[in-house]
């Protein structure tokens, strides 16, 4: 039903949910009111989106304490604002294909947008690239615009990627109108698939090579697949340089740019 | 590791009934942090069914 959610809000609330940020949790509909694993699941899609401090929450739950108890035990002030050092643990999500959905809509003001592009982690750029686009792997075909990461406009894709690497992708797209056939790229760069079948990410980073990202891709079955993010601070944040696959290639060598010097 | 949001962020949560997984959400978000959560359901049964001015 992920996908009746989904529809269901955007006919009829089209006008009301533009400029919103809305994000799909994927969560079915198998478990009781307050249930543990719910809670953990709810943390970890929410954490790389919004600071909550929901284990606290999870403590009190542990404790018996009622929920009507639970505000004024939290304090808000627990976690030191802007420190990106305190979580070590890889951000994580949860995926599922073919299951009824759970969604969650983030409504930030256009200032809270502006803050959140900065990115000021490489994780937390690669968990909002991954929760945006997380519905090319689960089998929906109505997420965020509707339209592949490979297909996005100028615009979008810069929030993601460095000015370089959007323009190769742009290219290749424009081949890909131009001569309705599949030009250099043939796979989902994303998820080094051309059938994306993915239920959990996380990520980790490379001790050996700073600025270096690994995501890990985990199917249903439990088969990973590891995707290497070389990344760049920019001013608007940290960007994506290139991406490294399976095969030894590189998204950028893939689209006939040049190496990012060093990989 | 995670991006930097300011505080006061007005979030929805929604699922079919607001019975289980939206309302767990709101009970255990709403007020963390000064972030406002409120929730809803889809569907004709639901506790609170969503409207335009929970979203707006």
């Amino acid at each position: 039903m992920e996908k009746r959610h989904l529809r269901r809000l955007r006919q009829k609330f089209r006008e009301e949910l533009s400029g919103k940020h809305v994000l799909c949790l994927y969560i079915p509909d198998d478990y009781e009111y307050l249930d543990e694993a719910l809670i953990e699941r709810l943390r970890r899609g929410v954490d790389p989106h919004v600071e909550f401090d929901a284990r606290a929450r999870q403590d009190c739950l542990a404790r018996g304490w009622r929920p009507a108890e639970f505000p004024s035990l939290i304090p808000v002030a627990s976690r030191s604002r802007g420190n990106s050092g305190v979580t070590s643990h890889p951000k994580s999500f949860g995926m599922r294909r073919f299951i009824p959905a759970f969604l969650l809509a983030l409504t930030l003001t256009a200032v809270q947008l502006r803050a959140q592009a900065r990115d000021s982690t490489p994780i937390a750029l690669l968990s909002r690239l991954y929760a945006d686009f997380a519905w090319e792997a689960t089998g929906g075909d109505d997420g965020p615009g509707s339209k592949t990461f490979s297909d996005q406009p100028k615009s979008a894709l810069l929030r993601y990627v460095e000015p370089e690497l959007a323009a190769l992708l742009l290219r290749d797209a424009a081949c890909v109108r131009r001569s309705n056939a599949i030009c250099r790229l043939d796979f989902a760069p994303l998820w080094d698939s051309q059938d994306p079948d993915v239920a959990d990410v996380s990520f980790t980073h490379s001790a050996a090579r700073p600025g270096t990202v690994v995501a890990h891709l985990r199917s249903r079955t439990g088969a990973e697949t590891l995707v290497t993010y070389r990344m760049r601070r920019t001013s608007a944040g940290w960007r994506i340089a290139d991406i490294q696959y399976r095969n030894g290639l590189s998204l950028r060598t893939l689209l006939g740019g040049a190496k990012v010097a060093g990989s | 590791m995670r991006a930097n949001l300011p505080s006061l962020i007005q979030i929805l949560l929604v699922c079919s009934q607001n019975r289980l997984r939206s309302l767990t959400a709101e009970t255990i978000f709403d007020g963390v942090n000064g972030h406002q959560v409120r929730s809803a359901g889809t569907e004709d049964g639901a506790r609170i069914r969503v409207t335009a001015g929970h979203i707006g």
